[in-house]
C-alpha cells in the first residue's frame, strides 16, 4: 500500500485511527497489537505471500537480540550477531541480488540458470533495521526487548516499513512501551503528513513526468538544454518524492506517538558533496557510518585504509540502491568526489564563494542522478555527453516543459530552500500578536487546502510512482 | 494563545479526519456508475475475491483501480482541474489538448524526426499491399482509389507554437507514401492538396474535434466524386451544394477534444448535417439485419450533447445502404471514422454503398466481399497520421494477391 492512494487515505487510515484511539491508552499492549496488525495488512497489500519475510526478519532480530546481550559469553553474542546478520543479508541477497549475480555469472557460464525473483517491497529497509537492532544490543547501546510483539512492531511499523526512514531501535524503544499520544502531536503529525502528501502529489509527480519523458528518448538525440531539464526534473522528482515519503512517515509516526529522526535536511543547498551526504537520506548514511565505516576502522587509521573504508561504504551504498552496475557507478562517483574533498581540494573549496561551492556540488549531484536514473551505464554515459553538448541536438522541446509545468517548477525551486524553518523562526520570535495567530492557523489551513489539491491530483492523475519503493 | 492553539488543533484534526471519513462513506454509499462518459470507457468493477489473486497481491491492485475509478466527486474533480489548467494556470497542454486561439488541437508526445529510409521502407510495404488490392479490385471489374486526408492536427499543423511538436503535419509520411503509391501505379487522392488549392479554409475542420467539419466533409465528397468520374468514366451523378439542404443543429457539439476536456471546452461549435433536396429512399443493413433507414443518429432534444457519432451512428464494422437505382454504380468504402460523415453524402450517388471499418471487422471479409459483390468502385479513406500504419484499416489480407503471390 502506498500513502498516496485512496485505499490508504480514506479506508486504511481512518479505520486504523478509529480502532486505535477507541482502545484506552492504558491498554498499551492492545494498541500496539492493533498497530502491528494494521502494519502487516499495509504490507500485505503488495501480496500477503511476502508477509512471512517481515515476520522472519522480526523473529531473527528478536532471537538474535536476546542472545546478543552481555549475560551471554562473547562467543554466543558474536554468534547471535553473525547469524542474525547472515540471515538478514542472506534474504536480502537472494531477493535483491540473486538475479543480478546470476545474470552476470551467466556471461561466464552460459548454462547457469537465472532465477526470476520478485523483490519484496521494503526489504532493504527492514533488513537494515533488523541488523541494527541486534548490533546495538551487542554493543550495549540498547537493552533487548523481551516482548516479541514490540520487536515485530519496531520492524514492521507501517509508516517506515516500506521506504524508511531507517529507524534505530533506540529512537523508539521507549515509545514502544510507554508513549503518550497527544492532540498536539496528532495535529503536528497530520499537518506534516499532509504537506508530505502534497509534495509528492503536486511536485514530485509532475517532475517525474518531465524526467520520464526526457529519459525515454535516445540521449544521443537530445540537445544540451533538454538533457539538463531532464536531469534537473529527475533531481526534483527524487527529492520531493523521497523526502515527501519521509515527511509522511514522520508525520504518521507522530500521530501515533512516535518520534522518528529527520531523514533530509535540504540537501540541494549543500555546498560540497560531503555536505550533501550529511543532508540526504540521513538515516541510510548514518547507518553505513555506524555499522560499516566505523567497524572497518573509520577515519582513525592510515590514509590507505581510510580510502579503502570509504570505498567499501560507497560500493555498498551503491549496491543497496539497486542490483545494477549503474548503481555501483553511482556509488563510485560519490566515492571519488568525497575522497577528492577529503584529501585534495576540500580546503580550497572551503575558501571559495558560497555560490561557486553550491554550483560545484549541484553539478556533481545532478550527474550522479543520471547514473541513478538511466537504464544502464551506456545510456548514462550517452546522457551525460548530451548534457555537455555531445548529442546531435536534433531533438529539443525544452521550452514546452517550462511552459507546461511552470507552477511545479516554481514550487520545486522554492521547496528546496529551508523557507519553512525561516518563517517558523520569524513568527515565533515576533512580538506581534498576529504572528502567533498566523503561526497557529495558517499551516493547518494550508494543510487542508493541500489535502483537497492532493486528492484532486490523486483522482485525476495516472502517474504516481514512489521511487524508493524499488529499493 | 495556548487555548487558541488547542482550538486550532482540535478543529484541524476534526475537519481533516472528518474529510477522510466523509469521502470514504460517500464512496461506499454512492451507487456505482458503469461507464465513464467523458473517457468513453467502462469503469473498473469490484474485483472478485480469488485466493490466488489475493495471495499474489493482484486483487489489491485491482481494488485500488476500482476505488480510483469510483472515487467521490471524480467527474467534478476532473472538471475543476481542467478549468484550473485552462483558465488559471493556463497550461498549453490540458489533458492532451492544446488550446490555440479558436482551436483545440491534439497534443502528441514529441518524437524525433523519423529516419527517411525507414519511412520509405514502411511506405513501400504499404504500397505493395495496396497495389495487390488495386489489382484484385480491377480483376473483379472495379476501380480503386486511395483517399488520404489530414486530420485536424495535420490540417492546422503550421499553427502549433514552435515548442510543441507538430510532427510536421505528417507530411514526411505522406510524401513517402505518395511516392511509393505512384511507383506502384495506385491512384491516390490527396485531399490535403485539394484543400490547399482552396487556400486551406479553416472552416473545413472542426475546432473541437479531430475530424473535418461537415463542410470539410462536403468538400472532400465533391472532390472524391469528381476524381471518380474522371478516373472511372462511370455515370456517377455530380451533385453540388445546391442539391442539399444543410442544417446546423442547435445542440452543443462535444468533439473529441471537448470530451478530453471533460465537457469544459471554452469553444462552442455546432454540428451540421445535410440531406438531399430531392429525398432518396434507401434501406440500410448491418451485419445482423436491416436497421432503420437513416444516416444520422439525431438527438431527441436540443439540449442533448452531440458527438461526431451523429454521422452514420459512429464506427460500425459493416453497413450497406441500397437506393434501388440499378443504373448507378455500386461502391465499397472502408476506412477510419472520417468515412462516417462522407457516407452520409456518398450513398446519394450510388445504387449500393457498402461501408466497412476493419477495426471492427475481419480484414478477410473485405477481400471476400470484393470478390462476391464485385463493387464498381472501392475507396479507402485514411488520414495522414496512419497512412503508413499497418494496423486497423491498414491491415489488408492480400498476401496471396501480391506480386509473385500464389493467386496472382
Amino acid at each position: 500500500m502506498v500513502f498516496s492512494s485512496i485505499s490508504f487515505l480514506f479506508f486504511f487510515l481512518p479505520l486504523l485511527l478509529a480502532v486505535y484511539f477507541v482502545i484506552p491508552s492504558r491498554l498499551r499492549g492492545l494498541r500496539n497489537l492493533m498497530l502491528l496488525g494494521f502494519s502487516l495488512v499495509f504490507y500485505a497489500w503488495a501480496g500477503p505471500r511476502l508477509v512471512p519475510l517481515v515476520l522472519i526478519s522480526s523473529g531473527v532480530a528478536y532471537i538474535g537480540g536476546l542472545f546478543a546481550t552481555e549475560q551471554y559469553s562473547q562467543r554466543v553474542r558474536r554468534l547471535a550477531v553473525g547469524l542474525s546478520t547472515a540471515v538478514g543479508l542472506g534474504l536480502l541477497g537472494w531477493y535483491k541480488y540473486a538475479m543480478f549475480a546470476a545474470e552476470n555469472l551467466s556471461m561466464l557460464f552460459p548454462n547457469l540458470p537465472v532465477p526470476h525473483v520478485v523483490l519484496p517491497i521494503g526489504i532493504s529497509f527492514y533488513t537494515f533495521q533488523s541488523i541494527s537492532y541486534v548490533v546495538d544490543i551487542y554493543r550495549g547501546e540498547v537493552a533487548p526487548q523481551k516482548n516479541p510483539l514490540r520487536v515485530a512492531l519496531y520492524i514492521a511499523l507501517f509508516p517506515q516499513l516500506v521506504a524508511g526512514p531507517i529507524v534505530r531501535y533506540e529512537t523508539i524503544a521507549t515509545a514502544l512501551q510507554d508513549r503518550r499520544e497527544t492532540m498536539a502531536d496528532f495535529s503536528a503529525g497530520l499537518t506534516r503528513f499532509l504537506f508530505g502528501l502534497a509534495k509528492k502529489m503536486l511536485i514530485a509527480n509532475a517532475m517525474g513526468q518531465i524526467a520520464n519523458a526526457v529519459f525515454y528518448y535516445d540521449p544521443n538525440l537530445l540537445t544540451s538544454s533538454l538533457a539538463w531539464v531532464g536531469v534537473v526534473a529527475y533531481a526534483m522528482q527524487i527529492y520531493f518524492d523521497f523526502s515527501a515519503y519521509s515527511d509522511m512517515a514522520i508525520g504518521l509516526g507522530r500521530m501515533f506517538g512516535f518520534r522518528f529522526l529527520e531523514n533530509f535536511n535540504y540537501p540541494y543547498i549543500a555546498r560540497s558533496i560531503t555536505d550533501f551526504w550529511r543532508r540526504w537520506h540521513i538515516s541510510l548514511s548514518t547507518w553505513f557510518r555506524d555499522y560499516v565505516y566505523i567497524p572497518l576502522g573509520g577515519s582513525r587509521c592510515s590514509k590507505g585504509k581510510l580510502v579503502r573504508n570509504i570505498f567499501i561504504v560507497w560500493l555498498l551504498t551503491g549496491f543497496w540502491h539497486g542490483a545494477a552496475w549503474n548503481f555501483v557507478a553511482w556509488g563510485f562517483w560519490f566515492f571519488v568526489w568525497l575522497i577528492g574533498e577529503k584529501f585534495l581540494w576540500g580546503k580550497v573549496l572551503d575558501r571559495l564563494p558560497s555560490v561557486f561551492r553550491w554550483g560545484y556540488a549541484m553539478v556533481i549531484v545532478l550527474i550522479s542522478w543520471v547514473f541513478f536514473r538511466a537504464d544502464n551505464l551506456g545510456v548514462a554515459v550517452g546522457y551525460i555527453a548530451a548534457m555537455f553538448g555531445q548529442g546531435t541536438g536534433a531533438f529539443s522541446h525544452t521550452a514546452y516543459y517550462f511552459h507546461q509545468f511552470w507552477p511545479e517548477w516554481i514550487l520545486a525551486a522554492i521547496g528546496i530552500f529551508p523557507i519553512k524553518g525561516f518563517l517558523e523562526r520569524r513568527l515565533t520570535a515576533s512580538d506581534n500578536p498576529m504572528a502567533g495567530v498566523v503561526y497557529t492557523w495558517v499551516p493547518k489551513l494550508l494543510a487542508l487546502v493541500l489535502l483537497f489539491l492532493s486528492y484532486m491530483r490523486l483522482v485525476t492523475g495516472e502517474f504516481n510512482p514512489f521511487i524508493y519503493f524499488q529499493f | 494563545m495556548r487555548t487558541q492553539k488547542k482550538i486550532a488543533e482540535a478543529l484541524f484534526d476534526l475537519i481533516a479526519v472528518a474529510a477522510l471519513v466523509w469521502i470514504a462513506v460517500l464512496m461506499i454509499v454512492t451507487p456505482k456508475e458503469e461507464i465513464a462518459h467523458y473517457e468513453n470507457r467502462y469503469l473498473a468493477e469490484m474485483p472478485v475475491r480469488d485466493p490466488a489473486r489475493i495471495l499474489d497481491g493482484s486483487f489489491f491492485t485491482d481494488l485500488d483501480e476500482f476505488l480510483s475509478d469510483h472515487a467521490a466527486f471524480r467527474t467534478e474533480l476532473f472538471q475543476w482541474e481542467t478549468l484550473a489548467d485552462l483558465h488559471l494556470i493556463r497550461r498549453p497542454n490540458v489533458n492532451d489538448v492544446i488550446r490555440l486561439g479558436d482551436l483545440l488541437l491534439a497534443y502528441t508526445p514529441p518524437q524525433p524526426a523519423r529516419n527517411p529510409d525507414r519511412l520509405r521502407q514502411w511506405a513501400d510495404e504499404r504500397a505493395a499491399e495496396l497495389e495487390a488490392l488495386n489489382w484484385l479490385v480491377q480483376e473483379h471489374g472495379g476501380h480503386f482509389l486511395y483517399v488520404a486526408l489530414p486530420d485536424q492536427m495535420a490540417f492546422f499543423y503550421d499553427e502549433f507554437p514552435a515548442y510543441i511538436d507538430n510532427r510536421q503535419g505528417f507530411r514526411p509520411e505522406l510524401a513517402a507514401f505518395s511516392e511509393a503509391l505512384a511507383q506502384q501505379g495506385v491512384p491516390l487522392l490527396d485531399l490535403g492538396a485539394v484543400f490547399a488549392e482552396q487556400n486551406v479554409p479553416r472552416h473545413f475542420y472542426s475546432k473541437v474535434d479531430h475530424h473535418f467539419s461537415f463542410l470539410g466533409a462536403f468538400a472532400a465528397y465533391e472532390s472524391i466524386i469528381d476524381t471518380l468520374i474522371q478516373q472511372t468514366g462511370l455515370d456517377i451523378p455530380r451533385l453540388t451544394a445546391e442539391d442539399f439542404v444543410f442544417t446546423e443543429l442547435p445542440n452543443p457539439f462535444v468533439g473529441s477534444r471537448g470530451r478530453l476536456l471533460w465537457g469544459q471546452s471554452p469553444l462552442i461549435e455546432r454540428i451540421m448535417i445535410a440531406e438531399p433536396v430531392v429525398p432518396i429512399e434507401f434501406r440500410r443493413w448491418h451485419m445482423l439485419g436491416e436497421v432503420p433507414a437513416t444516416v444520422f443518429d439525431l438527438p431527441e432534444t436540443i439540449e442533448e450533447e452531440v458527438y461526431y457519432t451523429i454521422y452514420m451512428g459512429g464506427d460500425i464494422g459493416y453497413t450497406t445502404i441500397t437506393t434501388s437505382r440499378p443504373e448507378l454504380p455500386n461502391i465499397l468504402i472502408f476506412g477510419d471514422s472520417f468515412t462516417n460523415a462522407l457516407e452520409t453524402l456518398l450513398y446519394v450517388n450510388f445504387n449500393r454503398m457498402t461501408s466497412m471499418d476493419l477495426r471492427h471487422y475481419s480484414p478477410d471479409r473485405l477481400i471476400e466481399i470484393i470478390k462476391e459483390s464485385q463493387p464498381d468502385i472501392v475507396i479507402v479513406v485514411r488520414d495522414y497520421s496512419v497512412v503508413l500504419y499497418p494496423g486497423g484499416n491498414g491491415q489488408l489480407a492480400v498476401e496471396e494477391y501480391m506480386q509473385g503471390g500464389p493467386n496472382r
